[in-house]
Formats: structure tokens, C-alpha cells, sequence
């Protein structure tokens, strides 16, 4: 009897059922204690005749609360209705299960930074705020139209396989069947002699996005006669500089204007070459307290510039970069309306977190409820950096709730590259209940 | 980084594609293969396939969901090794399961028919839409996942007795409502 036959027929179940059962995820949906509280607070509203709002984050009222002594007090705005949380909301478990277990992002573990020197860090220094927002990311999505992504493709692509100097293949729009409570249509098209481009185009409830990538020969992209390259030795000042007259054509050919820009290099352990790919956005500022954190938030262009070898004969430099993808994506809702502050969330201090730091209280240790793989110990004693950072703890139903956390940085070796590597662990701004218990469970948990 | 910029590196070709979903799904990729082999080497060696096979497959696919697309190669390539390796004997987490599931969805050995195998595959899918929540992700944890009587009952706070009596009445069921789809059970 060949009875796997049996697994591998379970093994067509619909991506959703596996989604919601896999290891970590929530038996059934609690309400979280926020929505409790607003729930009550509606009720409040309701029985007394007021008006309960939960506003945007551009509301312009001011906020009559005690956060009026923290750095974000003016751009958090809105009606008092936005509470206060001074006392703890969450259990250590409550924000695992958020945030480590559920979406295995690296919170079980520390993490392994791969910089070539300590200032490639990506880290925002804590501003030293006594309060910031937790937010709810929600984004809403508005029914396909077609005749919008006809027009769009109408306004852009002319423009850009002039600049190619490459006429289009004939192209049809494909339509994609509901799936996982969305719905997209989508295009790849492979044009150019020897295919030498690929131009993928779709459309989702959420938004319209187009990239081009220099898919085979690898002589990079050419527009208007200028290759689009960057060399990875210089500053990101000096690349953005170098990318003056690129940025102006590819805003032009897709109709926008941004003025905004930023270089994100990325690195590994292994590369004996510089970057593993470095990132290029040219994006607009929307004024949400979260791009302090590093969230583009707005429409974009990015150029990718890759660094590594997909197929035999792919040049990986140290120096200039040619090989490169060029996308745009446009919302059709906008993104920063999607991240509802729902309260002003007290932070405990610098000290304060330092202290469960240096007691283990960290998403990040070297236990690990899931994964086979023990890491070595670290201690964080003697800590290099620290940073703030936001994130983001997925539901099962695409929203997130957005909460921020310290975050400690301990350097703990050499790659084989040469390139420093540092331990990263969270530690959570906000105060938490039961850090035993989740310490426990993370001990217990390891190798089951 | 959202599946879907995850997939639309893929589309581009990137192969920063592989470093995100070795960041986003690395652990649970781990766990359906360590599930499933017992075997750490083994796993990680799935592991990695499964993501050259994620590499060779977006595009021409575009999963708007990656976790159960990538689970799912992960879990079809684990099945593969497994089989290689206990060609003449059934054992460990697999061998359980199938000594569970043995009773109540028919063996198709005797050659593979593709209507059949779709309408078989349709019909589990109904069946684990019609169970209440709660057991349907039981069922899924124990039969998709491999996941140990143990270690779903802790999380999903039930004495390891009550499970299992719950995962028998639900093959029960599934044996039933195979049989009046038609199929031989």
C-alpha cells in the first residue's frame, strides 16, 4: 500500500485552511483589550449621547490627553477619544503569539545583522518619548476596474518603451478568481531581443504596481540611452546624486512627482562581494509619525540593484551595479489612512528596558518554541546600540496591530566576508504583564 | 515585507526573494519538514530545496498567500524524502498518521486517477469547511502538519485524551461523508 498517497491527497486542502492551522496561530479571535475598551467606550458614548470617533491620524483636533508631553503630540491628533495606556495592556505571551510564533519573523531568536561596519546599521535612535502610538494597520481595498488599469497602463507604458526604445509585445490582462479575500489581475510579459526585459503589471483591491527588470543578458536597463546604475563604494548621497537624471525620467514616465529619496543597502555573511542588493525609493513624505521608523507610506518608484548570481554569468562587482529593476507602485487606497492610531501607548524608560534586557526579557532570546535550529547564547551585557522600532503583529485576517520596541544590538562576531555581525534581540517599549511565564514557555516549548 | 512584495521579487527575479522568505518562513518551512522526517539535517536539506523550488515556480504562479504555498511545496518535498527513505518500512509521526487515516480515505495505490484525485481533493476540502472551526484546525494541525497529539492539545489547551477522541470522531466523519461522495471507503 502506497498510503502516502493518502497524506499527499490532504495535501490539496485550500491555502486558507492551512494558513489558519498552522503552528501558532490563534484558536479563536479574542478580542484585544483595546477593542474592549472601545467597545466600552462606544457603549459610554452611546448611553451619554456623544459621539465616539476613531479618527485617522489626520484629524486635526487636538489631543486632550497626558500624552501632551510627548514628542508625537503634534502629528498624533484627534478627539480625547484616543486613550492613554499608562498601565500595562498585553501579556508577554499576548505579544508572542503576535509577534514571534504566529509569523516566525525572528522575534523567538535573536537576529544576525550582517553590516560591513557598525554606521550600516539600520537603527532609529530612541527619541527619548514618554509616550508613542500603537497603531492598527487595516488596509481597505476597493473593487477591480478595469478601465483604471487600462488607463494607467495607457498613460505609462508608451512613455516607457519609448525610453527603452522597445516596442511592446500584444498583451492580455488576465483575470484571477477571488482568492484569499482579494482579488488581482496580472501581466508578465518577457519582450526586447533575447527577451532581455520582463515587465510584470497588476491590479489588486489595494493597488496598482509595474516592474521592470533586465531579466536575461544583464546589460542593465537603458533609458534614453542611460544605463541605470549605481556604484555601491559611494555614499548614499552621492548615489542619489549619480540617479538625478534617472529619478526625473522615471517620474516622468510614470507621472509623478516625489521628493523623498533614500538608499537601503542590504548585506550577507557569505558574499565575498560588497552588497547583496541595494535599494533606491523616491517616495513623498506623508507626515505619519511611523516614517520616523523607516515606513515609506506614500506611492514610490524603486530601483533594486542586484548583487549576487541567478544564472551562470552573472557579473557581482564591489563597485558599480548595473543589473537592476525598476517598479512603481501606486495605492488606490491610500496607505497611510491605513494605520489607525488607537491609543498613546506609555513607554517604560531607556533604564527600564535595559533591565529586562539584562534579566532575559527579550523577544529574541535563544530559545525558540518552534524551530529545530538552538542558537548560541548571547548576552547583551555590554550592548553596543540600541534603536526603537515598530512591529508589526499580524492577524489572520491581513490587519496588524503596530507596536514598538526597543531594540539592542550586542556585535558577536566576523562573517567569513568580513563583515560584522551583530545579535539583535526586542525588548517591548511598552510595559507587559507575565514575563515569567512567557520565559517558561519559551523553555518548555523548545524541541517539542 | 509583505507576501506580496515577497512574490513580486520573485517576479523580478531578485533572489533577495529567497533571503525574505527564509526570513518570513524559514522556521515554519523547518518545522513541516522536521514534522515529517524527525531528521534535522534532513529538514534543513528540504528546506533549502523548497526554496529552489519556490525560485522555479514564481513566477510562472503567483500565490497571493505565500506561507501556504511555500508550506506546501515544503511538505510535498518532505513526503518525497520520506518516502525514499522508508520505502520497505512505516514509522515515526508519518507512520501514525497514516495507520490513522488508513480507515477512512480510500487507497488509491492500485494507480492514480486524476478525476479521482481531484474530486477526492475537493471533497476533504468541503469536509474540513463543514467541521467547526476549532476542529477543522485539529485536523488540519494533525493530518497537514504532522503536528504530535501532545503538542496540539497544549496549544490548544485540551487533555491529550479528549483530542484524541476528538480526532476519531472526525475521521468517523470524514469516513462517512466519503461515502456518501461516492468514494470507496
Amino acid at each position: 500500500m502506497t498510503g502516502e498517497n493518502i497524506l499527499r491527497d490532504l495535501g490539496g486542502l485550500d491555502a486558507d485552511l492551512i494558513a489558519k492551522a498552522a503552528p501558532g496561530e490563534k484558536i479563536a479571535k479574542k478580542p484585544h483589550k483595546w477593542i474592549k475598551w472601545v467597545a466600552a467606550a462606544a457603549c459610554f458614548a452611546l448611553m451619554t449621547g456623544g459621539v465616539l470617533i476613531l479618527p485617522g491620524w489626520r484629524e486635526e483636533a487636538p489631543l486632550e490627553s497626558t500624552a501632551s508631553d510627548c514628542s508625537e503630540s503634534s502629528e498624533i491628533s484627534g478627539p480625547t477619544e484616543i486613550p492613554t495606556w499608562e498601565e500595562p495592556r498585553y501579556t508577554a505571551l499576548e505579544i508572542a503569539d503576535l509577534f514571534a510564533v504566529k509569523d516566525n519573523l525572528g522575534t523567538n531568536q535573536y537576529q544576525r545583522i550582517y553590516v560591513p561596519d557598525s554606521k550600516d546599521l539600520p537603527l532609529v535612535a530612541p527619541g527619548g518619548e514618554d509616550y508613542l502610538g500603537v497603531y492598527r494597520y487595516a488596509q481597505k481595498g476597493i473593487p477591480l476596474d478595469k478601465n483604471e488599469l487600462s488607463a494607467f497602463l495607457d498613460s505609462v507604458l508608451p512613455s516607457l518603451t519609448d525610453s527603452l526604445d522597445i516596442t511592446l509585445p500584444p498583451y492580455e490582462i488576465r483575470e484571477r478568481e477571488r482568492y484569499g479575500g482579494r482579488e488581482r489581475v496580472y501581466e508578465y510579459l518577457e519582450f526586447g531581443e533575447h527577451s532581455r526585459y520582463s515587465l510584470n503589471f497588476e491590479q489588486s483591491e489595494t493597488h496598482i504596481s509595474v516592474g521592470l527588470s533586465d531579466v536575461r543578458d544583464k546589460q542593465g536597463i537603458v533609458l534614453d540611452g542611460e544605463i541605470i546604475q549605481a556604484d555601491q563604494r559611494l555614499t548614499d548621497e552621492e548615489i542619489l546624486d549619480s540617479l538625478q537624471s534617472v529619478k526625473n525620467k522615471l517620474c516622468r514616465i510614470f507621472g509623478v512627482s516625489f521628493t523623498k529619496e533614500k538608499v537601503v543597502r542590504r548585506y550577507s555573511s557569505d558574499s565575498k562581494h560588497g552588497v547583496v542588493d541595494l535599494l533606491v525609493y523616491f517616495y513623498n513624505e506623508t507626515g505619519h509619525p511611523l516614517e520616523r521608523y523607516g515606513e515609506i507610506l506614500s506611492d514610490y518608484i524603486l530601483i533594486r540593484f542586484d548583487n549576487f548570481a541567478n544564472y551562470d554569468g552573472d557579473i557581482v562587482s564591489d563597485g558599480v551595479l548595473t543589473v537592476a529593476s525598476v517598479g512603481y507602485r501606486k495605492y488606490r487606497t491610500p496607505l497611510a489612512e491605513s494605520y489607525e492610531l488607537i491609543a498613546n501607548a506609555g513607554l517604560i524608560s531607556l533604564k527600564e528596558a535595559e533591565e529586562l534586557l539584562f534579566n532575559g526579557y527579550a523577544f529574541g532570546g535563544h530559545y525558540c518554541p518552534l524551530c529545530m535550529d538552538a542558537q548560541e547564547e548571547v548576552s547583551f551585557e555590554g550592548y553596543e546600540f540600541v534603536g526603537m522600532e515598530y512591529y508589526f503583529g499580524e492577524e489572520d485576517d491581513g490587519s496588524a496591530l503596530v507596536i514598538p520596541f526597543y531594540t539592542f544590538y550586542k556585535e558577536i562576531g566576523t562573517s567569513q566576508n568580513g563583515n560584522k555581525v551583530y545579535a539583535k534581540t526586542y525588548v517591548s517599549a511598552m510595559p507587559l504583564l507575565g514575563y515569567d511565564e512567557y520565559l517558561e514557555s519559551q523553555k518548555t516549548d523548545h524541541r517539542r | 515585507m509583505e507576501d506580496e512584495q515577497i512574490v513580486d521579487l520573485y517576479w523580478a527575479r531578485s533572489e533577495a526573494a529567497i533571503a525574505e522568505t527564509e526570513k518570513k518562513y524559514g522556521r515554519y518551512c523547518r518545522y513541516i519538514a522536521f514534522r515529517i522526517l524527525q531528521n534535522d539535517e534532513d529538514a534543513k536539506e528540504i528546506v533549502n530545496d523548497t526554496y529552489l523550488k519556490t525560485w522555479n515556480t514564481i513566477p510562472p504562479n503567483r500565490p497571493d498567500q505565500l506561507k501556504p504555498y511555500v508550506g506546501t511545496v515544503c511538505r510535498q518535498l518532505s513526503l518525497n524524502r520520506y518516502e525514499a527513505q522508508t520505502a520497505q518500512k512505516r514509522g515515526g509521526e508519518v507512520g501514525v498518521l497514516l495507520a490513522e487515516l488508513s480507515e477512512c480515505i480510500p487507497d488509491r495505490s492500485g494507480g492514480a486517477d486524476i478525476g479521482e484525485s481531484v474530486a477526492l481533493r475537493d471533497a476533504l476540502n468541503r469536509f474540513v469547511r463543514s467541521l467547526p472551526d476549532k476542529t477543522g484546525r485539529i485536523f488540519v494541525r494533525r493530518y497537514w502538519y504532522a503536528s504530535s497529539i501532545s503538542e496540539i492539545a497544549k496549544e490548544y489547551a485540551m487533555k491529550e485524551s479528549s483530542l484524541t477522541v476528538l480526532l476519531l470522531r472526525t475521521r468517523r466523519k470524514l469516513k462517512e461523508f466519503l461515502s456518501k461522495e461516492g468514494f470507496d471507503v
